[in-house]
């Protein structure tokens, strides 16, 4: 790699690892033998300056022999170089002390050639590194102890300064560069090949996953921590509209709550706080619309608008959270047949509605007086079984429509503020009706007299109040129905469950048959009654619960119950009290 | 107080077995009862007889009672005539759309007996 991390294999580069570590460290080889040599000289040149010290001082005066102060500053340098980062400094020291010798001794002395030397090879320690270095550091003490050995050996002073040395250290020098280079480049071309081959594999890997990715029907969106698109998948493209590159731009790289657009069920844009990719973000928790309603749409490039069912889920590694990655198809066809289906339930209802006033009014009819009188006991049942029935299909029916407006979202809830204590005795009132057919059942209401004002549409919450009272009611053969309507504050737990805000309560609890433990969770669902209860002669149409749930939790309110069979339920609606 | 004989209802409904229902127990009841079974009918029995109340279907072949409601209106005296608006729905914008043409009551016919249903009308004639 060169500075910027990229890996190159050139000559010029690796000639250039050989002088810098660095260098020859991105390449992934150490220079050893730069580090072996460094230590060698030391210890030669330690010796060197030892016999320098000793034999030539005797003759000129060591205090004046060029080499002594030489070798000290080389000693100073070496010293220097082997623990700074930064040998600018002691390098320009080192060149002022030499220029000044230098110009001493060729005052003094006519061969300079050797100060020459001895300054240039001081440099070139200051421009390598490694194994330059090192060759440098040999080449120098080679030429200290073959200078006194030439000296001891020919008693000629001159000579032993200029030319052995010059020669031996020369060749040193080119020797070790050589060699230096030679093991460095190998080292280097094993390491590129390793490299190169599992380069080659990740680009296939690469390949065969992006392949894999395009290949897939839904769209993938990848953004990192911040949100920002790192990646779409060919599908995700073609689902936002895109068709030219040009398009993309503004894609990648940008937030992923600018560039997607996502708006909610009616065409309105939903804003960057409440976008599911923010909240699995911000939470790291996964979202999935595959078992909801549809609550999402899609804006194309073209400004069309499609429903999609989307998951988004964090990309985790062990601790590591890398962004998030999010899959999402059209659900165009989900919403058409959903809409088809509640049109198709939505008019059926109506068409059956006007068949079952035409039976409910002609059993009406039969039961005046002049007709009834003159029929038997066996035809009075039977017409009283009719009537019976159409009243419980005329229910149906009108639950049914109930839930196809629900799941059309054509439910307009009229938000009012409104008195639940109010809204609470009218139920109880509305209640007497079917209390007076249960002489066994003991009616509580304990409303509170002060007002408590919640916002609701008024008429579905006093259709959940009479289904609930209703529920009971039927359920209890025997016992107590205790309805219960008051304020709780924050903080408090009611059933189970912790009251965040101010709140109005409403308690329906019986003594009932209860509904059993593993038919709990099924309670709230279309066309449930619990098994206890099925074969008991109820009436009803097993929707009131489904409805009772989808309104509170649409109008923005909390219904749970607790029950145990043979014992009894209870249920309870919290509402957020206004004002 | 003037009593029921006196009083003449027209009942616009085009389902058949409906509104011969809604005849039987009208006349039960004393009433004097003119029918129609659409509303372009139902405009000009109303506008011939001047019935005391005239019981309005909405969902109607040829015209709907809510265009029929409209067309009474424009005259001078169906101005003022009294209406029941019957139907089999009961969504908000609908209610509201009967309310503001003035009508007197607004029933769903498949939610009411006929007992409630004459109820109603002898309520709005005040009998």
């Amino acid at each position: 790699m060169n500075r910027h991390g990229k890996l190159t294999g050139s000559r010029l580069h690796r000639f250039r690892g050989i002088f810098d570590p660095k260098i020859a460290e991105s390449f992934g080889v150490r220079s050893f033998v730069g580090e072996y040599f460094s230590v060698i000289t030391f210890i030669a040149l330690l010796l060197c300056l030892a016999i320098f010290i000793s034999s030539v001082g005797a003759e000129f005066g060591y205090l004046t022999n060029p080499a002594l102060y030489s070798g000290l500053v080389i000693l100073g340098l070496l010293a220097h170089s082997l623990r700074s980062s930064r040998p600018w400094r002691p390098m320009l020291v080192a060149l002022a002390i030499l220029s000044v010798l230098l110009v001493f001794y060729a005052l003094l002395w006519t061969q300079p050639y050797y100060y020459l030397w001895v300054i240039s090879l001081v440099v070139l320690v200051y421009l390598t590194q490694g194994v330059g270095r090192a060759s440098v550091w040999l080449a120098l003490t080679i030429s200290c102890v073959a200078a006194v050995l030439v000296y001891y050996s020919t008693g000629d002073l001159i000579q032993a300064k200029i030319d052995l040395p010059l020669a031996v250290s020369t060749s040193v020098f080119v020797v070790a560069v050589v060699l230096g280079f030679y093991m460095h480049d190998r080292a280097l071309q094993r390491y590129l090949a390793s490299f190169q081959d599992s380069s080659l594999r990740l680009s296939e890997e690469n390949a065969k996953r992006s392949a894999l990715i395009d290949a897939l029907a839904d769209g993938i969106i990848v953004a990192d921590t911040n949100g920002k698109i790192t990646y779409l998948n060919r599908r995700a493209t073609e689902l936002m509209g895109v068709e030219k590159i040009s398009d993309l731009e503004g894609v990648v790289g940008q937030g992923i709550t600018n560039s997607v657009k996502l708006l909610d069920m009616q065409d309105n844009p939903i804003n960057e706080a409440d976008r599911p990719e923010s909240y699995v973000l911000r939470t790291g928790e996964k979202i999935n619309t595959e078992n909801a309603p549809l609550s999402y749409k899609m804006l194309r490039l073209d400004g069309e608008s499609f429903p999609i069912e989307t998951a988004i889920s964090p990309i985790r590694a062990g601790q590591n959270n890398f962004g998030i990655i999010q899959i999402f198809r059209d659900a165009s066809w989900q919403q058409e047949i959903s809409e088809a289906k509640n049109e198709f339930v939505s008019l059926a209802s109506h068409q059956l509605r006007t068949p079952l006033a035409s039976i409910s009014w002609n059993c009406e009819q039969l039961q005046w007086p002049e007709n009834f009188d003159s029929m038997n006991q066996e035809q009075k049942d039977i017409v009283a079984e009719i009537r019976k029935s159409s009243e419980n299909m005329t229910e149906l029916v009108a639950a049914l429509l109930d839930i196809s407006r629900l799941e059309l979202g054509t439910v307009e809830y009229n938000l009012q503020e409104i008195d639940v204590v109010g809204a609470a005795r009218k139920a109880a009132d509305g209640a007497k009706g079917l209390l007076a057919k249960k002489s066994n059942v003991e009616f509580t209401p304990l409303i509170a007299n002060d007002e408590i004002v919640i916002r609701v549409d008024e008429r579905y919450f006093g259709m959940v109040l009479d289904n609930l009272l209703s529920n009971s009611i039927k359920y209890t053969p025997e016992g107590e129905v205790r309805f219960e309507v008051k304020r709780v504050a924050a903080g408090v737990q009611v059933g189970g469950i912790d009251v965040l805000v101010s709140s109005a309560l409403v308690v329906v609890k019986d003594t009932g048959y209860g509904i059993p433990e593993e038919q709990q969770s099924q309670i709230f669902s279309k066309m449930f009654r619990a098994d206890n209860v099925r074969t008991t002669n109820v009436g009803g149409t097993g929707l009131g619960l489904y409805l009772v749930h989808t309104t509170i939790n649409m109008m923005g309110g909390k219904t749970w119950f607790e029950s145990v069979e043979n014992e009894g339920t209870t249920f309870y609606v919290l509402f957020p009290v206004v004002g | 107080m003037s009593s029921v004989s006196s009083k003449k209802i027209l009942v616009i409904e085009d389902e058949d077995s409906l509104r011969k229902a809604v005849i039987a127990a009208l006349k039960r009841e004393g009433f004097e009862v003119v029918s129609a079974a659409n509303g372009q009918e139902g405009l000009d029995v109303a506008l011939a007889e001047k019935p005391d109340l005239i019981l309005l279907d909405h969902l109607m072949p040829t015209m709907s009672g809510m265009t029929m409601l409209e067309e009474l209106r424009k005259d001078e005296w169906g101005a003022n005539a009294q209406v029941i608006f019957t139907t089999n729905t009961n969504e908000i914008s609908m209610v509201n759309k009967a309310m503001s043409a003035n009508v007197q009551q607004y029933l769903v016919k498949s939610d009411i007996s006929l007992e409630k249903l004459v109820g109603f009308v002898k309520e709005t004639l005040g009998l």
